[in-house]
């Protein structure tokens, strides 16, 4: 009862902060993560499926962030002259799939589907990925402690990430 | 010829731009060889077609006359450290794996069975002793021998054997850890092609006495922009980051030293170096800084075997950047990713691979001294990403411009006026920059980086490959 009551939160969560992102609301965003964020996107390489190794690599990312370097990527972002950012790009996130994995009063551990729409002038692309998300609860509210996005993709199908995942 | 007449839409009234050759017709579209022989007289003006950016027919030539016959970069001898390992490689549309045979030796073979010709490789790397292919069970060892032949005896007993090993790349060199190809076998040797660039090239990859490593894997992403862009971005365009990279400065990522404007008396721009070129931001004399590595890798730096001058480079460096023909870019470079955190330095190369005309795969690899501290190797790899990466801070804003240069090169009205770009800083009359006397390094020098005989070089290269 509690998990189920858990999980609809956790999904609200996750649906708001698909909205705050569309709608470009990134200073919103940053107040969504806790201080001690991890927010990692780790590289992926095509290999042979009875390999031992992991696709995704553990030493290099496409973002390997903490809220300090967040927080400049959103400042570099509000200033005029990110060109990567503007004309305004248009994108939707569709968050599915929303499975939790562990669950407490203080912490939740949920991995959900991502598929992000993103369009720049006349180019559009589809990013698909699974989120691995950490919430941990934080003056009654929730908030997103710890993120790993593992990626569909071994080439990035955009010119570049000027986004969050 | 076709209509060159560059003067004729800009107001910048040089005499030099309407001198150039005169049109027989009006109306034909500068393509192909047409535009190639064009440039022959345009480049030594400093002019460029925009229409080479993004051309079906200059796609198709600079696949074969560039990709077929220079040395391409392919690997770090890192990524492949033991017998067996592979990864695939591409150039231009032909795919490649690259191999550390049964003695240790690299190798590199054409991915295409030479039965029907399908994919051998699995997986973008891996480590095996044999190539099977999943189509009727040809099998090939490292070295590339065909070893097994399915029903051999009752189907294929008069086949030999050693006429039907995989295709290799009749040149594989490597320099100090670069591993490139020539599929070109009369080329002269690798070292020959990078000639005078060693003396720039050693400063980085012979910084440290155990050499540089690459950290885990290379980026790779689409971007709907030339290769040409990428290569001639970084051979040396120092008069872009003040604008472009503007909100890094803004913000505090970056020092103005290392991405401000253009024009102070430490920055050098190195031309015409064996068909290479570099730029060259340095502090003050007498600063020791090499690009901001923590001092305890200082000690380390001054066991290798750089020359004194080379040294005294290296100490004073804040960024280097540069483009070995045709496609592999280096930059070396400190920054950060949080302005309060203290700058970590880097080396990244990449590579910008033709993917179609206008149209290329962007590749970075991350490396660091392998004397470094873990924890060092693992900041520096996360201060690289949030810089020189899809996600980067710098390079999510090059692409963009790349792009809108790639969309212009496919304009009919762009081709059909003739429309070139500026590529004249440095030239006489244009800037301030001489060429400098007293460089103790090769090449053509200016004491300035506000001057563009840096991508002229690239061009010069590439004007060079694409008339033979």
């Amino acid at each position: 009862m509690i998990d189920r009551q858990i999980k609809d939160e956790i999904e609200e969560f996750l649906f708001t902060e698909a909205e705050v992102l569309d709608d470009r609301k990134l200073k919103a965003w940053l107040l969504m993560l806790t201080d001690d964020i991890e927010y990692v996107i780790p590289t992926r390489v095509s290999r042979d499926r009875d390999s031992d190794i992991s696709q995704f690599s553990e030493e290099s990312y496409h973002m390997f962030d903490d809220i300090h370097s967040l927080t400049a990527r959103v400042a570099r972002l509000g200033t005029e002259f990110a060109w990567s950012d503007n004309p305004a790009p248009r994108t939707r996130r569709y968050v599915t799939n929303v499975r939790l994995i562990q669950a407490s009063e203080k912490g939740a551990s949920v991995k959900s589907n991502l598929l992000l729409y993103w369009s720049i002038d006349e180019s559009q692309h589809l990013i698909s990925g699974e989120r691995h998300d950490n919430f941990r609860r934080e003056n009654g509210g929730w908030k997103l402690s710890k993120r790993t996005v593992l990626l569909d993709h071994v080439v990035l199908p955009t010119p570049n990430l000027a986004t969050f995942l | 010829m076709s209509n060159v007449k560059p003067g004729n839409y800009t107001d910048s009234g040089s005499e030099r731009s309407t001198t150039i050759s005169h049109a027989e017709n009006n109306t034909q579209q500068l393509k192909g060889e047409v535009l190639i022989t064009s440039m022959q007289d345009s480049l030594k003006l400093g002019l460029v077609p925009i229409n080479i950016y993004n051309d079906e027919e200059i796609y198709r030539l600079e696949l074969e006359r560039i990709f077929l016959r220079n040395w391409i970069f392919l690997a770090h001898e890192s990524e492949i450290p033991n017998v067996g390992d592979y990864v695939q490689r591409s150039i231009g549309q032909d795919s490649f794996i690259v191999v550390r045979d049964s003695q240790g030796k690299i190798r590199v073979h054409l991915d295409v069975c030479r039965h029907r010709g399908a994919r051998l490789c699995v997986g973008d790397r891996g480590n095996t002793e044999v190539f099977r292919c999943p189509y009727h069970g040809w099998t090939y060892d490292t070295d590339g021998n065909l070893t097994g032949v399915p029903n051999r005896t009752q189907a294929y007993q008069g086949l030999k054997l050693d006429e039907w090993g995989l295709v290799s790349a009749p040149r594989v060199e490597s320099y100090r850890g670069l591993v490139f190809t020539c599929l070109d076998p009369e080329i002269m040797s690798l070292e020959d092609y990078l000639g005078d660039f060693r003396w720039y090239l050693d400063i980085h990859l012979g910084l440290s006495p155990e050499g540089m490593e690459v950290i885990g894997d290379p980026h790779r992403w689409n971007v709907n922009a030339d290769w040409k862009s990428g290569s001639d971005n970084f051979a040396g365009d120092s008069y872009h980051t003040q604008s472009l990279h503007r909100s890094i400065l803004e913000i505090g990522l970056a020092s103005k030293s290392a991405a401000g404007s253009g024009g102070s008396p430490n920055d050098i721009h190195v031309t015409e170096c064996s068909g290479h070129s570099t730029s060259i931001r340095r502090n003050d004399p007498g600063s020791v800084f090499y690009w901001g590595y923590p001092e305890e890798l200082h000690m380390t730096f001054s066991k290798s075997d750089l020359s004194f001058e080379q040294r005294e480079l290296a100490e004073r460096s804040v960024v280097h950047t540069g483009t070995i023909f045709p496609n592999l870019s280096l930059i070396h470079i400190g920054g950060t990713d949080d302005p309060a955190k203290p700058i970590a330095a880097w080396f990244s190369l990449r590579q910008w691979q033709p993917r179609g005309p206008g149209k290329m795969e962007a590749w970075s690899w991350t490396l660091v001294p392998k004397e470094a501290s873990k924890e060092y190797k693992q900041r520096a790899h996360r201060v690289a990403v949030a810089n020189f990466s899809p996600s980067g801070n710098f390079e999510q804003d090059d692409v963009v411009v790349w792009a809108g240069v790639a969309r212009a090169g496919r304009g009919a009205y762009a081709s059909h006026i003739g429309l070139h770009l500026n590529f004249q800083m440095g030239m006489e009359g244009m800037s301030q920059a001489r060429q400098m006397t007293d460089w103790v390094g090769p090449g053509v020098v200016y004491d300035s980086n506000l001057e563009e005989g840096v991508q002229r070089t690239f061009f010069n290269s590439w004007l060079k490959s694409m008339v033979r």
